[in-house]
């Protein structure tokens, strides 16, 4: 068994504010330090579960951009919807690989949900759920607590 | 930290701003873990007049982001003038230097005051004396919103909207920043400028002071938990005063708590800042500014991120903030606006 990232990196806080912070003569440089090594309490909640995160958005998104593109919604919009949602799924697993993915995606979602709110059909407002849906999924998900070091 | 060069113009910058003096020098010049925009130093001035020798503690901020930076200090110069002795606690402004040859870019030189900044990163930084502190901080608030704006030194270096534009002026500007900082698309915050800008708030009935960012970590107490001072003023304006009771109360103040700003209950505070202010608290403008709050967070850690990933400013607090806040406040908006549909705070 080896160490996850997050066990490293919380090891490393913890020296930080046990070890390290308290032998720093300087009030600044103490201060310092502690953001650092809750900067490092942050990456280790994200470090596992970011590159999920960006899938889980991405796989959400595509299908609502499918159900959106059947809908009378602007030609213009609909075909990039369909693009959207047809086009490749990733192969690059990085996490930076997957936001670049994501991207346009989140770009095009902004221009739906838009879309979404002008319309008064009664189709449009499951969809508009669907599109708060995926984005309390992603606040979720990267939702981050400040440990006491 | 301050070179050797800039310590010592400096020096020369006190020689000429103090008058009649014959010996000037500066000591214990160290660097206080304060702000994310600037750089805040301590430093212990003594010097000899007619009148005899003098030792006076100051705070000197620094800016080094140009133009736009130089504004902002203007705006707290002309916030620090305007409030000194008036009730409101505030360091006393002893200078404010736009010429960049001395340090650099343009800074401020305050009246040190003897207390401490109560930190975000603190879970009880008031040392039991949380309720003190709170009732001052809205009688403060308060008493920020009661001033007569026309009676400060801010229509001068800040324009003054229409009370019916309030709203639209402060939404604007943060929506350019986002637009102008954003690494990314930001559906959650665009979602909330739409709403707000649908359901826009009644225009205040007198126009006042917005201080901008009155917050825990922008405030000293003493050791009894009185607030001795209030800092940090350079997003100060004039505006609609639930503005800055809205960013006052927003949740991300207060920690784990359901207090006001982590301070107080929610009746008390309201029921002091109505007092201080002599205004009507309105719970539908509240609702909306506390939104706005919420985007306007968004924006400021946006732009924290944005200095940092270009290397303009690698201070790990933009990190953070732009990160850890910014989180928070995504998850704030999408809890209210997907839940509740009228996204009601109260």
């Amino acid at each position: 068994m080896k160490p996850s990232f997050a066990s490293i990196l919380m090891g490393g806080a913890g020296a930080i504010a046990a070890d390290i912070a308290p032998r720093l003569d300087d009030e600044y440089a103490r201060g310092q330090a502690a953001i650092v090594g809750l900067l490092m309490t942050l990456v280790a909640q994200e470090a596992d579960r970011a590159a999920d995160t960006l899938s889980l958005e991405s796989v959400a998104m595509r299908a609502i951009f499918a159900e959106a593109a059947k809908q009378q919604l602007p030609d213009q919009l609909r075909r990039r919807l369909l693009q959207m949602a047809e086009a490749p799924p990733a192969e690059n697993f990085t996490v930076s690989a997957l936001e670049e993915l994501v991207m346009p995606m989140k770009a095009l979602l902004i221009e739906l949900h838009e879309a979404l709110e002008d319309r008064a059909d009664a189709w449009a407002r499951p969809l508009e759920k669907k599109v708060w849906d995926v984005l309390c999924l992603g606040a979720d998900h990267r939702s981050l607590y400040l440990p006491i070091l | 930290m301050l070179t050797r060069q800039e310590i010592d113009r400096l020096l020369g910058f006190l020689e000429r701003a103090l008058p009649d003096v014959t010996k000037v020098g500066v000591g214990n010049i160290a660097r206080v873990h304060s702000g994310v925009s600037r750089e805040t130093y301590s430093v212990d001035l003594q010097y000899t007049d007619k009148r005899g020798d003098h030792a006076r503690g100051l705070l000197i901020r620094r800016d080094l982001g140009g133009g736009l930076r130089a504004r902002e200090r203007a705006i707290e110069h002309a916030a620090y003038r305007s409030f000194f002795g008036k009730g409101v606690p505030v360091p006393e402004p002893f200078a404010l230097v736009e010429d960049a040859s001395v340090l650099g870019g343009p800074f401020l030189i305050l009246d040190r005051i003897e207390g401490h900044a109560p930190s975000i990163f603190q879970p009880d930084p008031y040392g039991g004396r949380r309720e003190t502190t709170g009732r001052d901080f809205f009688a403060i608030l308060g008493a920020i919103a009661a001033a007569d704006p026309y009676d400060t030194q801010l229509p001068g270096v800040v324009d003054t909207p229409a009370a019916e534009d309030c709203w639209r002026r402060e939404l604007d500007h943060w929506e350019r920043v986002l637009a102008r900082d954003s690494l990314e698309p930001q559906p959650i915050a665009a979602a909330a400028i739409r709403r707000l800008r649908r359901n826009p708030p009644k225009a205040p009935p007198r126009l006042a002071v917005v201080h901008g960012d009155f917050r825990k970590g922008n405030f000293m107490i003493d050791a009894q938990g009185r607030i001795v001072g209030v800092l940090d003023w350079e997003l100060a304006h004039i505006g609609d005063p639930m503005e800055d009771l809205a960013w006052a109360l927003d949740p991300l103040w207060a920690g784990e708590t359901q207090l006001a700003a982590g301070l107080l209950d929610w009746r008390e505070a309201i029921e002091i800042w109505q007092s201080a202010s002599r205004r009507v608290f309105n719970a539908e403008a509240l609702n909306w500014w506390s939104l706005f709050s919420h985007v306007k967070g968004i924006a400021i850690w946006t732009s924290a991120a944005r200095a940092y990933h270009d290397g303009r400013n690698q201070d790990p607090i933009l990190a953070f903030t732009g990160w850890y806040c910014a989180a928070r406040h995504n998850k704030m908006i999408a809890d209210r606006l997907a839940s509740a549909g009228d996204g009601m705070l109260l």
